[in-house]
């Protein structure tokens, strides 16, 4: 999975927990429990001149429901954005949220 | 087979007999009358005859050409002759004329039972003939028998520990009064119990089941279905037999103690150890197994015990982001709970894009339907000119797609926000919350609770502050825990609220003003003067300017 996030600079927040960089967001999903994913819905924006920067960029929402071993089914929302890197789409950044009972921000 | 030995002379009748008898179950007491005279079990010199334990546990009993005699008048004969043994028997009944049925559940008195020929004999001096065989008790439930086990499950339940006692159930006394035979070893008593729990007690801790003969693997797999939290379960005394059977429960992984004393499976080890490792393996997190307390467990450290990393409430990569942004969700979201959204217009961009995502969630999907002919789902929705005309693009698209949405009220202190993306160009971040979607006309009905998800994405602007060039908005319904709890942390929320209500007031106008003289033409003040004279209802400013523009009544300053 680490050749889909850009090297250094992607960012992965997981629930609320930020990693930096390919190598350690891929050590950081590696150490999630088991899990089955059903994806649901997806939206795309192709990013407009002002916010793309002279890139090909898309933000890109989906959601779905996911099963952790020993947990019910639960909602998610899972927000990326891609760029292209050459003739390769990279993941720049990776928002992913529970549907949970709130959690106060801090 | 009941029998053993069977005399030589007897084998062929009794092959025909055996056919013939099998679908009653009444196969042991035909061979008992067959042999002619009466006598203990291992009787010497004659053919041995042995009574057998039942499979089921269950003994049935029939009382023959017993027209004569009234039902308490047996009764008491029997029980005399049962001596020393309690004469415990459950559904007597007529079943004909000439016919009394009864259950038993005690090995020792069915054998006495099964002895009895000859030997239990009327004020006439007539004998009474008692058949007993091994029987699966067939039971009929119906609405009366299930509201009495309900009652009876009450009776037997304690709310402090949430621990329901069905031991001996069978046995109850308010059944036994009753004359109701509901034994729970037939699965459609076990499914109406399992039903009653999975409705009313639905967070059980401890659960007793013992003494209920319990054998059957179908059973206990819908019992572990609706008791997942129970941390304490008694089976002893039951009537299961192989590994098998308490393998349906593996999945109460909470188990911490667990009683199967007295059970044919059980009975046959010879090592506490081995049976201790046996049980072990399927209920891990067992510290007590029959009274006695276990050491506790060395596990290999896998996969199995990792923990879902607990939520945390924001992420931001950036120190900076915390003020921006917290400014940013607290104006925003004030003016999307107005009537009008009309302040928003100032928030986006001019060649921003907007799009909305609905799906049907886990909770109260109630109107959630009216918002799906404009949910914008790739995974749905294939034609390219669809797709295109769901996404908003500018300002004034937006804000007719954001208006259409149903009024609401969001709960701020519900907000989680990530910002993985900070820099000088672009920030980018997502909220997670709840709102309450606001409904007329559906008085008296619980609150209709969402849960959304909004990808943003902001710029800067040349003149200072930020514009959304991106906004995905995705809805869906809270879930029950979500819905529940909505709303419910005000406590916390003095810190921010008590400046906010007065700035918002300001700030809300000051963008409806804004928005007005975009949408009209018109210049800031003469925008402000119209709001004013209709109490700052945007949908009424506008509707006026309209009638004037047409009557051409509008001066020219007002343009400049």
């Amino acid at each position: 999975m680490g050749k889909l996030y850009k090297d250094e600079d992607a960012v992965l927040s997981w629930n609320g927990h930020g990693t930096k960089g390919s190598q350690a967001i891929v050590k950081y999903i590696s150490e999630l429990p088991p899990c089955d994913h059903e994806l649901k819905s997806m939206d795309i924006h192709r990013l407009p001149e002002e916010a793309a920067q002279n890139q090909i960029a898309y933000l890109i929402s989906t959601s779905g429901t996911v099963v952790y071993k020993n947990m019910k089914k639960t909602g998610f929302n899972q927000n990326f954005i891609i760029s292209a890197e050459g003739a390769r789409w990279k993941i720049i950044s990776d928002v992913f949220r529970l549907q949970q009972t709130p959690v106060n921000m801090t | 087979m009941d029998f053993v030995i069977l005399p030589r002379n007897l084998h062929i009748s009794l092959t025909i007999y055996k056919v013939a008898c099998v679908c009653l179950g009444f196969l042991c007491f035909i061979f008992h009358l067959g042999r002619g005279r009466g006598g203990a079990s291992g009787h010497q010199g004659g053919p041995i005859y042995q009574f057998k334990p039942s499979n089921t546990g269950w003994y049935k009993c029939t009382v023959v050409k017993s027209s004569k005699y009234e039902k308490s008048y047996i009764i008491n004969l029997i029980k005399d002759y049962a001596k020393p043994y309690e004469f415990e028997y459950y559904n007597f009944v007529k079943i004909d004329v000439d016919t009394y049925s009864f259950f038993v559940s005690n090995f020792d008195l069915a054998e006495k039972l099964f002895l009895s020929r000859g030997r239990i004999k009327t004020v006439t001096n007539h004998t009474l003939i008692v058949l007993v065989s091994s029987a699966t008790p067939y039971v009929e439930l119906n609405n009366e028998i299930k509201d009495k086990i309900k009652l009876v499950m009450a009776k037997r339940y304690n709310g402090d520990n949430k621990a329901l006692d069905l031991s001996k159930f069978y046995a109850d006394p308010d059944f036994v009064e009753a004359n109701m035979f509901v034994p729970l070893d037939r699965s459609n008593v076990m499914t109406s119990v399992c039903n009653i729990i999975n409705e009313n007690l639905p967070d059980l801790f401890a659960l007793n089941l013992s003494e209920n003969k319990l054998y059957y693997p179908e059973s206990l797999i819908s019992l572990a279905k609706v008791i997942p939290r129970v941390k304490i379960l008694y089976l002893a005394h039951n009537n299961i037999k192989d590994l098998a059977t308490i393998r349906t429960l593996e999945s109460l992984s909470n188990l911490e103690e667990l009683r199967l004393e007295k059970n044919p499976w059980t009975e046959c080890f010879n090592e506490q150890d081995a049976y201790t490792s046996e049980v072990r393996k399927i209920f891990p997190k067992l510290l007590k197994l029959d009274d006695i307390q276990l050491p506790p467990p060395i596990v290999f450290d896998l996969e199995d015990n990792i923990e879902l990393p607990k939520p945390q409430g924001s992420f931001l990569c950036h120190p900076e982001a915390r003020d921006i942004l917290r400014a940013f969700l607290e104006q925003y979201f004030a003016l999307f709970d107005t009537e009008s959204r009309a302040g928003l217009i100032d928030a986006y961009h001019e060649n921003a894009q907007y799009s909305l995502v609905v799906t049907q969630g886990l909770g109260n999907n109630h109107l959630l339907n009216n918002m799906l002919a404009n949910s914008r789902n790739l995974l749905r929705i294939e034609e390219p000119q669809r797709q295109k005309s769901l996404l908003s693009v500018g300002k004034a698209d937006i804000l007719r797609a954001l208006r259409f949405l149903p009024a609401t009220k969001h709960d701020l202190l519900s907000f989680t926000c990530d910002c993985p993306l900070y820099t000088p160009g672009l920030i980018q971040f997502s909220v997670c919350g709840l709102y309450e979607e606001i409904t007329t006309g559906t008085k008296n009905k619980s609150k209709l609770i969402r849960a959304f998800n909004r990808a943003f994405l902001l710029v800067p602007r040349s003149g200072g502050g930020f514009a959304i060039t991106n906004d995905q908005l995705f809805i869906t319904s809270a879930t029950p825990e979500q819905a529940e709890k909505a709303f419910s942390s005000q406590v916390t929320a003095s810190e921010s609220t008590c400046s906010t209500p007065v700035s918002n007031e300001i700030l809300i106008k000051q963008n409806m003003v804004k928005a007005l003289s975009q949408v009209s033409g018109m210049n800031l003040n003469f925008s402000e003067k119209c709001l004013n004279e209709v109490q700052w209802d945007y949908d009424q400013a506008v509707t006026i300017f309209n009638q004037l523009k047409a009557k051409n009544a509008l001066p020219s300053e007002a343009f400049i």
